[in-house]
């Protein structure tokens, strides 16, 4: 089977020059668009529903974030009793909750005994629509 | 002011940012071949487990304490030493990267150095996840012997040495093997000569130094008084040879497998010379016999060949390495680990034409490898290559425990459940 392979690009030397040469421009970039720190940027796979309404599904890919400080709202990758957890962060009255974003709405009060640290901030949501 | 900044146990580290059911559990890197002990956990290090250990003989303590083994993954450790020195870069205006895990950072006449190193901490902390020391004094050495102090004894991992009262007690306390530029050659001797600390070393002339350490441990000497010999090489230059090896999953006598393990080595080597844009005059091969075996003594068996005409042409470099190796293969012993090391580098254009050289088959050849690493950028490593190299099977490098390529393939990112 042959694949085209696409090898330099000469210019030409004979006819007209393009009016758009000096307009030309790089395509979009993916990167661009969903990452703003790279350095601090991971990308992570999900399993499991307990995040649908805040529209995370099994298989979707999450950008993480981790130079950001977590907000009030913020769905966050924190590390909870050493397992992974991917949860909504409510913050009041100095008190931290975790919250499953699904039917049974599981909310967590963090406590002094629970071994608890972010990982870093979600921001964008990879979702195929037809799998 | 100069500083060292060194990620603490950097690959057992790498392995913990993705594992945090490992978080405060014992942890240890292996080597290439999942032969020694290349990193080790803080809870490993207190076990008494050295660096280079065989990983064989600790097989024992290893399940008594549920230490947790990785193979090297030096995909992911490099791609977080790339986010270390970007985060660096960015923040500082000198700097050296040094090493995967190390860089130097010259801070100039600042005053808030502390403040400035713990910030530094915290952010390559936050971003990465990577626990890292700064060590900081007046030279580059000195930074050196701050860090290793800052990782035992400074609780926030920062150690700034100004004054001579400090600078004396630490180097006081130094063993002389453990500074920088020293090494175990030199120490050997030192110990012999009642030189047991950095401190007694500098009590000693600069005569009787350049007499038995030639004037590069004159130099180290200067620095440890704290006058500045070494400067940061703040621009990276061109590598100056290119090494490349692997030891068998298996001791072998097979002289194919040998010769399949020269060629692919060989092939990689001339790569990465043309993406330098340079070209080498002399090449080394060698193969070595297992050291930890008694049956077979140890031979370390090597050769050189100058070449006439500098070159960075696969089949050139692969052809001059195997003429090598028919001569320095002696069938009757069984090798261990095989390798190849290119020098004597120069930039393509500014390498003068040879009186004799054919010019037009030059300029074919250079076509066909530029097409080569072409064709190999664009539709993977190694899809183009000669038929004296191994294909994947030939050779199986050990590697039981090899965690996911994290950050940088698709198929092996961090999978949670939720």
């Amino acid at each position: 089977m042959y694949s085209k392979i696409p090898f330099l690009k000469f210019t030409a030397h004979a006819g007209f020059p393009s009016p758009a040469e000096d307009f030309l421009e790089p395509g979009l970039n993916l990167n661009q668009y969903l990452i703003q720190n790279s350095a601090a940027t991971f990308c992570v796979k999900v399993k499991g529903d307990s995040m649908v309404g805040s529209k995370i599904t099994t298989g979707d890919i999450l950008i993480v974030d981790r130079s950001l400080s977590p907000q009030n709202q913020n769905i966050i990758l924190a590390i909870l009793n050493g397992n992974f957890v991917v949860k909504k962060l409510l913050i009041s009255n100095n008190d931290f909750y975790l919250l499953s974003d699904n039917k049974y709405a599981n909310k967590i009060k963090i406590n002094s005994e629970m071994e608890f640290y972010v990982w870093g901030v979600v921001t964008y949501v990879i979702h195929k629509l037809s799998k | 002011m100069i500083a060292l900044l060194d990620c603490n146990n950097f690959y057992a580290s790498c392995e913990r940012v993705f594992r945090p059911d490992l978080m405060k559990k014992p942890i240890i890197v292996l080597s290439n071949n999942d032969g020694c002990v290349i990193a080790r956990s803080d809870e490993v290090k207190k076990m008494g487990v050295k660096m280079g250990t065989p990983v064989f003989k600790i097989r024992n303590l290893i399940s008594e304490n549920d230490i947790s083994v990785f193979s090297s993954n030096f995909t992911l450790y490099g791609d977080i030493s790339n986010r270390i020195m970007k985060i660096l870069q960015n923040t500082v205006l000198n700097l050296e990267i040094y090493s995967i895990d190390e860089a130097f950072i010259d801070f100039m006449h600042k005053s808030d150095i502390e403040y400035e190193s713990l910030n530094l901490i915290s952010k390559i902390m936050q971003w990465t996840g990577i626990p890292v020391s700064i060590g900081i004094s007046t030279t580059k050495t000195l930074s050196k012997i701050a860090n290793h102090f800052a990782k035992k004894i400074a609780r926030n991992n920062v150690l700034f040495l100004d004054t001579e009262k400090i600078i004396d007690f630490y180097i006081k306390k130094i063993d002389i093997q453990n500074v920088w530029g020293i090494g175990y050659r030199y120490s050997k001797f030192l110990y012999d000569k009642g030189i047991y600390t950095a401190y007694d070393l500098t009590k000693k002339n600069d005569k009787w130094i350049l007499d038995n350490m030639s004037i590069n441990g004159l130099k180290t000497v200067y620095e440890l008084r704290g006058i500045k010999c070494f400067e940061l090489q703040t621009s990276e230059l061109p590598k100056k040879n290119i090494r490349n090896s692997r030891t068998f999953s298996r001791d072998t006598n097979d002289y194919n497998k040998i010769k399949k393990a020269i060629s692919s080595f060989a092939a990689k080597a001339a790569e990465k010379l043309r993406a330098q844009k340079c070209v080498a005059s002399t090449i080394s091969v060698f193969i070595n016999t297992n050291k930890f075996k008694s049956t077979n003594q140890n031979y370390k068996l090597n050769g050189r060949i100058n070449l006439e005409f500098s070159t960075n042409d696969t089949s050139v470099i692969i052809s001059e390495a195997l003429k090598i190796l028919d001569e320095i293969y002696i069938p009757e012993y069984f090798y261990k680990q095989a390798g190849i090391i290119i020098s004597d580098f120069s930039v393509v254009n500014q390498n003068q034409l040879g009186l004799f050289e054919d010019v037009s088959k030059k300029i074919k050849r250079e076509k066909l490898m530029f097409s080569l690493d072409y064709i190999n950028s664009i539709i993977g490593n190694e899809s183009v290559k000669l038929a004296c190299e191994e294909f994947e099977n030939d050779w199986r490098v050990n590697q039981n425990n090899l965690s996911p390529a994290y950050t940088t393939r698709w198929k092996e990112i961090l999978s949670v459940n939720i």
